[in-house]
């Protein structure tokens, strides 16, 4: 009997096996962190700050266009098209957490700026890091691939001098994700890159 | 073992099914490519299994290539949970692990 689930998994890892789910999603964080960063470090005039965030907010939806461009132009007449099934249970439980902990923390201290991630930043954004590192390496197990070692090391060393850095704590949140986006982008545009070299485009068969 | 479903019990009508329990929609290209069935022999498992009722199948054209598209119905669904829970049943009753050990 084969093994449905991993049958069933397959759909799912299609996007990411090709190398287009690392690239957009390196690009969304390294530029979100760009941004963050670059607000973070540019002096105190608003409307620079305010010129930042939209050129970051307009290269997101850019990022987010090349990926549809390249998905239904290059990827689906290659390895064939799919419709991933939307799983709102996962993505409300995904949410969730991040919610009810902004909402609690904000009641605790009775202060109605206050931000539980932003407040805790020193300690929770290296945590967070340490805990992608633990992904990476978990996915190592399971797929032997020596890109998610080298990542999860790669994190393992970048979590200390997160904390270490005395960054405020956008400027923290924001050298996180670009230091997470930046090698996955890479790491993924050099694999799209070798997958539409050496995928051919396929055609469906007329009787199919 | 009489009362399996035949139609879902076959490997590669089954792997099609388990494919496309976790999709809206997939092509004819991406089922060949992750079933490994030539186009003859996917067509006529796609077929049998539209015949049952377990999967639509919608024939259209991007332009001027043809596009075939499945996907999975509620009965379906249905039929691939209950049999899952056949074999479950089954194994366990004999003993055997549940994972394939390769």
């Amino acid at each position: 009997m084969p093994d449905l689930d991993k049958i069933a998994e397959r759909p799912g890892w299609y996007l990411w096996e090709t190398g287009l789910g690392p690239f957009i999603m390196g690009s969304f964080f390294f530029l979100i962190g760009t941004a963050f960063l670059t607000v973070d470090f540019i002096p105190d005039v608003p409307i620079v700050k305010v010129a930042a965030l939209f050129a970051g907010t307009g290269l997101f939806f850019g990022i987010d266009w090349l990926g549809r461009y390249i998905k239904e132009r290059k990827i689906f007449p290659r390895g064939g098209y799919v419709e991933p099934r939307r799983d709102w249970k996962a993505a409300t439980l995904g949410v969730l957490p991040v919610f009810v902990l902004t909402v609690l923390w904000k009641l605790s201290t009775r202060n109605p700026h206050a931000n539980f991630f932003f407040d805790n930043a020193k300690l929770l954004l290296p945590g967070y890091a340490l805990w992608s590192a633990g992904s990476s390496l978990y996915y190592y197990r399971k797929f032997k691939s020596p890109a998610s070692l080298a990542f999860g090391i790669y994190l393992i060393c970048f979590a200390p001098l997160l904390w270490w850095l005395p960054l405020r704590p956008e400027g923290r949140f924001g050298l996180m994700s670009a230091a997470v986006g930046g090698p996955l982008g890479v790491y993924g545009a050099l694999r799209l890159r070798k997958y539409l070299k050496t995928t051919p485009v396929q055609g469906e068969p007329a009787d199919g | 073992m009489d009362d399996v479903d035949r139609i879902v019990h076959e490997p590669a009508r089954l792997t099609i099914l388990a494919l496309l329990s976790k999709v809206q929609e997939v092509d004819f290209i991406f089922l060949m490519r992750e079933t490994g069935l030539t186009k003859g022999n996917l067509s006529s498992h796609l077929a049998k299994l539209e015949e049952a009722a377990y999967i639509e199948i919608k024939k259209q054209f991007r332009g001027k290539i043809p596009l075939t598209l499945a996907r999975m119905t509620p009965k379906g669904r249905a039929a691939l949970q209950s049999y899952r829970k056949q074999m479950s049943g089954l194994l366990r009753r004999l003993g055997e692990p549940l994972a394939d050990p390769s």
